[in-house]
């Protein structure tokens, strides 16, 4: 291979490159030298087309698929009353996941302003004693969570969970870890007062309370990358 | 949760961000590429009982994304004739280089922005572009030179052009 079918190759398809190529820049150090500003280039059309995506798109794939999967097929006349019967199933089915969800939402809030001992808690929570409180719900901390200024349990829609609140910058920020629920999607709500948001974990899901107007993003990646679940 | 629902989530949470990505260098509209991937994970719900090896999954979406396209584009012609750059998502995500080349990406017509994406989301290479889009592989290789070229020129802050054609998927 010459220098100039290789700077074809290189430029061209970055992809395509084989032993051919890389024996030729072993034994050429212009073109080594120029298949590395071929590669700094790429690092950047990389960059360029990793675009962000909506926010929660696979969920929302997901979603559309649960709602629109029954109403592909061709129904005959003797299937139709099933198919409706269906129908009506997963409509129910999907009203019933709405209003667990709303009144979930509902919920941990409540448990947020009827908690205020757990807000005023100062900490810090020594991690052996987070420890605890989470491994008696068969969870375990894969990361460290910082700034924990209280730990317990408490039920919530009667299943026992993990309460947890953390410091960001003196703000109290309280997590619930719940095993036993199950969500399809993540979820921002407020009221007058709190901001929330709900997101479904490996194996349960997690809610995450905080003063109106704070950021929950970061926190949520954050418990959601300490956490390990029961399997 | 049955296998086929649990192989079929699995591939949205694998894929679809990249489907979503090269959706939106196709179309270059937000809402359209979030519309043109679910019809393409809806379509991919359909057919994936007969789909034997996963690993042909991303190729056997982007040439689905790629046909819905076209199926849109036959219809709603005008959505997609004018390119506005302020359309162009991010912006604050990436460095101004990336940016800059970004932008420069999505205006590029689309028979060179087709394989350029091809090639920098879903990794393959000239041989595999050519067998996706039915065209002949130096065809392939001619357009990824002169769009790379280009991005090239236009990344060391030089005047570069291309030849304009039509939005159509060649």
């Amino acid at each position: 291979m010459n220098c100039l079918q290789f700077r074809r190759v290189v430029e061209a398809d970055p992809n395509g490159i084989g032993e051919l190529e890389r024996a030729h820049t072993r034994q050429c150090p212009a073109c080594a030298e120029h298949a590395q500003r071929i590669a700094s280039f790429n690092r950047v059309l990389s960059a360029a087309v990793n675009t962000p995506v909506p926010e929660n798109l696979s969920e929302k794939v997901i979603l559309r698929h649960a709602f629109r999967s029954t109403n592909t097929q061709r129904f005959h006349w003797p299937a139709l009353a099933a198919g409706l019967l269906l129908l009506v199933s997963v409509a129910l089915a999907v009203g019933g996941y709405f209003h667990k969800e709303a009144q979930l939402q509902r919920e941990v809030i409540a448990m947020v302003g009827a908690a205020d001992y757990a807000l005023q808690a100062r900490g810090p929570v020594a991690m052996q004693s987070l420890d605890t409180v989470l491994g008696a719900l068969g969870l375990r901390l894969d990361h460290p969570l910082s700034n924990v200024s209280f730990a317990g349990r408490c039920l919530v829609r009667g299943n026992l969970s993990a309460h947890v609140v953390m410091r960001n910058v003196g703000t109290p920020i309280t997590v619930f870890l719940m095993p036993e629920e199950h969500l399809l999607r993540r979820t921002k709500f407020e009221d007058a007062r709190w901001s929330g948001l709900l997101a479904p974990a490996q194996n349960g899901a997690i809610a995450i309370i905080a003063p109106r107007g704070q950021e929950l993003d970061e926190v949520t990646s954050q418990v959601l990358a300490a956490i390990r679940w029961p399997t | 949760m049955s296998k086929l629902q649990h192989r079929y989530e699995t591939m949205v949470h694998a894929l679809s961000a990249d489907v979503y990505r090269y959706a939106l260098f196709l179309c270059r509209n937000p809402t359209q590429a979030e519309d043109l991937t679910q019809e393409t994970f809806l379509r991919a719900w359909r057919f994936l009982g007969s789909l034997r090896d996963d690993t042909k999954a991303k190729s056997w979406l982007f040439t689905t994304v790629r046909r819905e396209f076209a199926r849109q584009f036959e219809r709603y012609q005008p959505i997609f004739e004018e390119f506005d750059a302020e359309q162009t998502p991010g912006g604050t995500d990436v460095d101004a280089d990336a940016w800059g080349i970004r932008k420069a990406v999505a205006a590029l017509p689309l028979k060179y922005r087709e394989v350029l994406v091809l090639q920098a989301i879903g990794g393959y290479t000239g041989n595999e572009i050519s067998a996706m889009l039915e065209i002949p592989r130096a065809t392939v290789n001619t357009r990824l030179f002169r769009a790379r070229a280009h991005l090239r020129r236009l990344l060391d802050g030089e005047e570069s052009e291309l030849p304009k054609d039509s939005a159509r998927c060649s």
